[in-house]
């Protein structure tokens, strides 16, 4: 574990380097992405359906190419499910990202040989540059890193091609594909695994003794859920610890369990900080809902900084920490083409864009501005309308600052209200501000009837929150009233229903993840949503007992 | 079900008159090595498979099925660090604990069909196992068969200072090995296996690299040994090998035994992955078919 991995090392620091120059001149990389999108879509299907040939310059692609919705590639998707070879791209699609679904339907996303080696292996080692630079690492153990970002596991085949998340992968490839010096640590996730909290057990048994000095995860809630797995289960770690040492002869590991089993042998909670007292650096998701996780972060990993995880879709990276920047990377320019449409320009910024709407390139952005991203990537995905909202917070060199904003389509509105994730999170935290010791976790479940209305469920671990439920309930209507003037104007009219307060047993969002993982969602997949699309969770707590207060006539 | 275990099913269901099942062989130093037997129902020999630094016994999903519907017992073990045997991933702590591995998947192999012709082959960088093997271990063979082998690759690549190098540094240091799989097969759907197998070795160790050099060191230091081979040996290689020095291999072989010569007309290294793989699975037949048991 001890060894040194200098090559690994100057490579992430190369491509890094070589990020940071492209946003001094991203012209020209422009341009190579354009070439090299079009060399990839010689002679395909989606070629000669486009009439793309003779096409050399971005604003004919742009005109024979219209704006899609996922649904306009089904076509092609189902080509290269029945066999079809240069569907969408003549480098050979070994296998469909699929999304998470958080609006629609299941989307699959091919990867191909060549997107990964070329466009995603490199934006990870400039990535990761920035995070080895940070934490000013000369030299690199496999030890130092924690990476939750992703888990080796095999996807399901469909008509042989496998379907895994963007976060899930069997293996690295050849050539320029991420290929980390801890890819084959023990301590990843893998088809191995056989549940979500045991495999973090595991992990934590596994990496426990090491000095871990960063801790990369694409979404915070799972280094949220790794703290919580280490306190909730400590006893299971210390016992693990103790295997180890009883089947362990290096007398320099026993010393160091030895150490460790001092520093947290009955303690009440340990931080990630205890375990790994060289902890200098997070990396995860702080844009849009994820940034409230921010303050649970604070607790499990006490003053270590967090910096963003790059903004990836499964459809491709989109922007590239390149500072220590709390949010917002440089627009990754390298990636793919990207095309842009003022939000404020548009209608109706839920529905789908025109297939010839006007777009915008990285240069004509303004700071403080929002806008939709169009999307092409070499994966074979042209021109598509991802219907994220990014808004621009300035410039690195002549690249843009981005942030992520949301989803153009994701929210609730029973009745044109436009509740919002920021919304909710502001009301919860204004009302329990001082009551609780640490905000519990919660979320918003709308509640269709007549009228309708929201519930507020949130995790009652601390007794203040029993003891003035109806206090707290009323507290939370006027401050949801407070932040959104469409909210309490819909309820004043009665065309909504005032909010109600569901108290949950602690812990109670976990139990539904492991649900779901257990069920067959990958747990990379599991997101915490500070509003449900729907009322399922709610009837999930309820018919699993954990529920405090009688959601029955809520769920009806 | 992973594409791996469908593909596999197909490949099983397409080869009527033989059975699979595996294995597990314990270790001098105690890890379990996982053994895939190809089984014929009626066997003419048997044919112990000794597979490449990347690859694993899985890749031979149709080869197995194939040579064993034609009468010819494959039995393959997964190398420490590889597929579904224990150990560190592409690592090895010295080259004699890979020998010693393979002397047990010799005999287990060996006695497992006892009256039938008994052949070894070694693929790529299993024929550097297997010329070692012989060198170091003679143990009966009715042929023997090297299949675009690595043979002296380390030393036609590597000025003597880089060997020395090699030789000395030990240790878990990981390094890509830098092959890329369309040198392994130009086909789409040996492609897409390749890259969604979670068991194909992508890094080796210092320690491994270090062994590629040891194990050279073996045959090349008791060249004269190979000399005690007395059964036929073959090269089978590739129209052009895009990983091998295929120049180098043969001399290795050439300067001290006599050997029989094929050539498969296909450019891929990884023959199995290629649209000749039918030539080559043909190729071993006969000479599995052919070999008489030594007295």
């Amino acid at each position: 574990m001890k060894e040194e991995n200098y090559a690994f090392l100057e490579k992430c620091s190369k491509e890094y380097l070589a990020q940071l120059e492209r946003c001094n001149d991203p012209g020209e990389t422009v341009e190579k992405v354009f070439l090299d999108i079009m060399d990839q879509l010689e002679n395909t299907v989606f070629y000669h359906d486009h009439k793309l040939e003779g096409v050399n310059t971005l604003g004919e692609f742009k005109r024979r190419i219209p704006i899609r919705s996922y649904n306009d590639f089904d076509c092609y998707i189902d080509l290269i499910l029945r066999g079809a070879q240069n569907v969408l791209s003549k480098s050979t699609c070994f296998a469909f990202y699929k999304t998470s679904g958080t609006s629609g339907k299941s989307k699959y996303i091919p990867s191909t040989y060549h997107w990964r080696q070329e466009y995603r292996g490199p934006a990870l080692y400039a990535q990761w540059g920035l995070y080895f630079k940070l934490i000013k690492a000369k030299s690199l153990a496999a030890e130092h890193v924690l990476d939750i970002s992703w888990a080796r596991k095999k996807g399901e085949p469909k008509a042989g091609i496998p379907i895994y998340s963007i976060t899930s992968r069997p293996s690295t490839l050849d050539g320029n594909d991420w290929n980390p010096p801890w890819h084959d640590s023990n301590w990843f996730f893998s088809d191995k695994d056989v549940g979500h909290t045991e495999a973090l057990v595991k992990m934590l048994v596994e990496t426990a003794i090491n000095d871990v000095r960063v801790i990369v995860s694409v979404n915070p809630s799972k280094i949220v859920s790794l703290y919580e797995t280490l306190n909730s289960n400590l006893s299971e770690v210390t016992h693990g610890l103790r295997v180890r040492q009883a089947n362990e002869s290096d007398s320099q590991v026993l010393s160091k369990i030895d150490l460790l089993l001092e520093r947290i042998s009955d303690r009440a909670s340990v931080t990630l900080t205890d375990l790994w007292p060289n902890l200098d650096l997070l990396v995860c998701w702080r844009s849009a809902s994820a940034g409230k996780y921010i303050q649970w972060l604070n607790h499990a990993a006490p003053n270590v900084p967090v910096v963003p995880f790059s903004t990836v879709g499964t459809e491709g990276i989109v922007s590239i920490p390149v500072d220590s920047s709390a949010s917002g990377g440089a627009l990754s320019i390298d990636q793919g083409l990207y095309e842009f449409v003022d939000i404020d320009s548009l209608g109706d910024s839920a529905a789908s864009l025109s297939p010839d709407h006007p777009t915008l390139d990285y240069s004509q952005l303004e700071v403080g501005k929002r806008y939709r991203l169009v999307m092409s990537q070499a994966n074979g995905i042209y021109r598509y309308d991802t219907q994220d909202v990014y808004k621009v917070v300035g410039w690195v060199g002549k690249t843009p600052r981005i942030d992520f904003v949301g989803r153009s389509n994701v929210g609730s509105s029973f009745t044109g209200e436009k509740l919002s994730e920021d919304n909710i999170y502001q009301a919860v935290r204004k009302t329990l501000n001082g009551l609780c010791e640490k905000l519990p976790l919660f979320s918003c479940i709308p509640v269709w009837a007549n009228p309708p209305h929201y519930v507020i469920t949130v995790e009652a671990g601390d007794e203040a929150l029993v003891e003035n439920h109806a206090a707290i309930e009323r507290r939370l209507q006027e401050q949801l009233c407070a932040v959104n003037e469409e909210y309490a104007d819909k309820c004043s009219s009665h065309r909504l229903e005032p909010l109600k307060l569901v108290l949950l047993q602690p812990g109670a969002f976990n139990v539904i993840n492991k649900i779901n993982v257990n069920n067959g969602i990958s747990s990379a997949q599991v997101k915490h949503l500070w509003i449900q699309p729907n009322d399922r969770l709610l009837k999930l707590f309820e018919s699993h007992g954990l529920s405090m207060t009688d959601t029955a006539e809520d769920a009806e | 079900m992973t594409a791996l275990t469908a593909t596999r099913r197909a490949a099983k269901a397409e080869s009527p008159g033989s059975s699979h099942f595996s294995h597990t062989l314990t270790s001098d130093d105690g890890l379990k090595l996982k053994v895939n037997v190809w089984a014929s129902t009626k066997p003419v020999a048997t044919l112990l498979y000794i597979h490449g630094i990347q690859s694993h016994s899985e890749w031979l999903f149709e080869t197995g099925p194939f040579l064993a519907s034609k009468g010819i017992n494959v039995v393959a073990m997964d190398r420490r660090g590889s597929g579904g045997s224990e150990g560190e991933r592409g690592h090895s702590d010295n080259a004699d604990l890979i020998l010693r591995d393979y002397r047990l998947a010799w005999q287990y192999a060996a006695q497992l069909y006892e009256h039938l012709p008994f052949i070894v082959l070694g693929q790529s960088f299993g024929g550097s196992i297997l010329a070692a093997l012989a060198c170091r271990y003679p143990m009966r063979a009715d042929a023997i068969i090297f299949s675009a082998p690595a043979l002296g690759q380390q030393r036609s690549r590597h000025d003597l200072y880089k060997l020395n190098q090699l030789r000395a540094i030990k240790g878990q240091e990981r390094m890509p090995l830098g092959i890329r799989d369309a040198e392994y097969s130009s086909d789409d759907k040996y492609l897409r296996f390749i890259a969604n197998d979670g068991d194909v070795n992508r890094n080796i160790t210092s320690s491994m690299a270090s062994c590629l050099v040891e194990l050279e060191d073996i045959y090349f230091d008791n060249r004269l040994c190979l000399q005690r081979i007395k059964c036929p040996v073959h090269l089978i290689k590739p129209l052009h090998d895009s990983i091998i020095d295929m120049r180098t291999s043969r001399e290795v072989l050439a300067r001290h035994i006599d050997i029989i010569e094929h050539e498969i007309d296909t450019f891929s290294h990884y023959m199995e992955f290629s649209s000749k793989r039918y030539d080559l699975w043909k190729s071993i037949r006969a000479i599995c078919a052919n070999a008489e048991v030594s007295q």
